[in-house]
């Protein structure tokens, strides 16, 4: 048997074992190559050991009658296809949730009289953003039905300050009761879908 | 052949034993990180944060937070003995060798009512340099002040000293200095709240603005956790590729099936069980990766780039030479070892099964 250089010596198969390989070629309904037996396909293998020139010989034959039968080859294709895609839409739903924006949430609070008689509800400075306009708003969180079912989302409201100091604000406005988005983990844009650390 | 066989089974434990061990070693760097580093937020101000330890230190109880004042260093000596040790020491507040983490193996942190006395806790190798295993009352000299060692602390393993400077660090209840600035504060992570909410909540709670250095350290030992979780997702991904190849083998060789309808019956419904086990088993994985927002990219997960720019700032923080004691640059030396453990086990675990898969069926 010829042997290429380098590789690792070639394993002799008993002439059973030839025979062996050759009759579950045939049931298996693969013609042998053009000329040859098992053994002959061992012989052109150049170094490969026997069992893997029989395995990489049934591939190729297995490869030629694929292409001569182009309604299997679709079919395979067609399952490969769909069992792929169904993972990939599996970890695009979870990637989908990983890359949410984390928001925490406070509920507003009953708002008080000032001393100029205004209303005006006492939250966090961190509710307050500065919208689009460039103008003070906040993040009202709301619900809304998703493609995976309901889901959370912040819509952009204008809000007005009646006072503000280092650490807490004054608005003014009916936001009683309403749950705000604060310290979200990145900044957020109108309408855009996130998550609550608290749920 | 049987040689042959065996040979791929030997080959095929070693590998999972490799795997194991490198497993292990990556939860061990992960337990190590959740016990010699504080859970807690860290904010710093090398110049100190606008307060000093002795102002901090009543709104500890109540405010879940522990300070430091701003280090010196020091020369250390025994009363009754000779040669001193080049130390620093830093004086903090009472609660903040549990904020720290520190493991004592003699005596204790320094209690709140101290009574006018100068405590003291200094490290083990501090210890053994100036004791010598002596285990009578431990009295020392910080330039010049009577001190009483009240605690021996553990100085940590190998990736502790790592991110820490070779000098020995001493707690101490007094400063030469009453109005010390607090150097930093470790504010106890709250998983539900961002670093930026509980520094805001605690500077409310002080009536006093804290502008420093916000060091998460916290979301650092999440994130220690989600590598181990990482691991083995990609780990059990295996046997979900392995369950949709058979399951594709079937539903195709049920396709060319040329025989009774019941075996290709048979065959598209193995075909399908494995195929739905493996999409069950692959949603059950994915809940297995939980990385904190924060260490996301935007929009795309796939931003390689931004991992790459993540990695080369740890990268920077294990090399960087500021502070003393820098918690972060000791979170980076475990996170980098646990990563690197991961990333080799997981290698030699596809390997391994590969192996004892190919045995199973030569066999």
């Amino acid at each position: 048997m010829k042997q290429r250089k380098g590789l690792r010596s070639q394993k002799a198969e008993s002439p059973q074992r030839l025979v062996l390989l050759a009759g579950e070629w045939t049931a298996r309904g693969l013609t042998l190559p053009e000329g040859g037996t098992a053994a002959e396909a061992c012989v052109a293998s150049r170094g490969m050991d026997c069992r893997r020139a029989y395995i990489y010989k049934k591939k190729t034959m297995e490869g030629q009658r694929l292409m001569k039968n182009p309604k299997q080859f679709a079919v395979r294709m067609a399952t490969a296809l769909f069992m792929v895609l169904a993972m990939c839409t599996i970890a695009a739903h979870r990637i989908e949730n990983l890359l949410l924006t984390e928001v925490r949430t406070i509920t507003v609070p009953r708002a008080q009289i000032m001393e100029d008689g205004a209303m005006a509800a006492k939250v966090p400075l961190a509710s307050i953003f500065t919208g689009r306009d460039g103008k003070p708003c906040v993040l009202l969180l709301r619900r809304r039905q998703g493609t995976w079912g309901e889901e959370l989302y912040v819509e952009e409201t204008p809000a007005e300050i009646y006072n503000e100091d280092y650490s807490s604000c004054y608005l003014k406005g009916n936001l009683e009761g309403m749950a705000l988005a604060i310290y979200p983990s990145r900044p957020l844009s109108d309408d855009e879908t996130v998550r609550c650390v608290e749920e | 052949m049987k040689k042959k066989n065996i040979r791929i089974l030997l080959w095929g434990m070693a590998q999972l034993s490799l795997s194991a061990c490198f497993f292990f070693a990556a939860a061990f760097a992960n337990k190590e990180l959740d016990s010699q580093t504080p859970s807690a937020i860290e904010l710093y101000a090398a110049q100190g944060l606008g307060v000093t330890v002795a102002e901090s230190a009543p709104f500890t109880e109540w405010g879940a937070f522990a300070a430091a004042g701003i280090g010196e260093r020091v020369q250390v000596t025994v009363l009754e003995g000779n040669g001193s040790v080049p130390a620093y020491y830093q004086m903090a507040t009472p609660n903040y060798g549990e904020y720290a983490a520190l493991h004592f193996t003699e005596g204790g942190y320094f209690p709140d009512d101290a009574s006018g006395k100068n405590l003291a806790v200094i490290p083990e190798s501090l210890a053994t340099q100036l004791f010598e295993g002596k285990n009578a009352k431990r009295m020392l000299c910080i330039d010049g002040r009577e001190f009483e060692a009240c605690g021996i602390y553990e100085d940590g393993g190998v990736l502790a000293q790592l991110g820490s400077a070779s000098i020995p660090v001493v707690y101490g209840n007094t400063s030469k200095n009453p109005d010390v600035p607090a150097e930093h504060l470790l504010i106890r992570a709250d998983a539900g709240k961002t670093a930026q909410q509980q520094q805001q909540e605690t500077a409310d709670t002080m009536q006093i603005p804290l502008d420093g250095e916000i060091n998460d350290l916290g979301r650092l030992h999440q994130l220690g956790d989600s590598l181990l979780l990482l691991g083995f997702f990609l780990a059990g991904l295996w046997f979900v590729l392995r369950l949709c190849i058979f399951a594709y083998r079937k539903l195709v060789s049920a396709y060319g099936c040329k025989e009774n309808g019941a075996q290709r019956e048979l065959a598209v419904f193995w075909g399908a069980s494995a195929f739905l086990l493996a999409a069950v088993g692959f949603w059950l994985l994915l809940q297995l990766v939980r990385i904190p927002a924060v260490y996301l990219p935007e929009d795309n997960i796939f931003d390689f780039s931004y991992y790459g720019q993540q990695i080369l700032s740890g990268v920077q923080q294990i090399h960087a030479d500021g502070r003393t004691k820098d918690f972060s640059r000791a979170c980076a030396v475990y996170l980098f070892a646990e990563a690197g453990c991961t990333a080799a086990a997981v290698p030699f675990f596809w390997a391994g099964c590969q192996k004892l898969r190919r045995w199973l069926l030569d066999g």
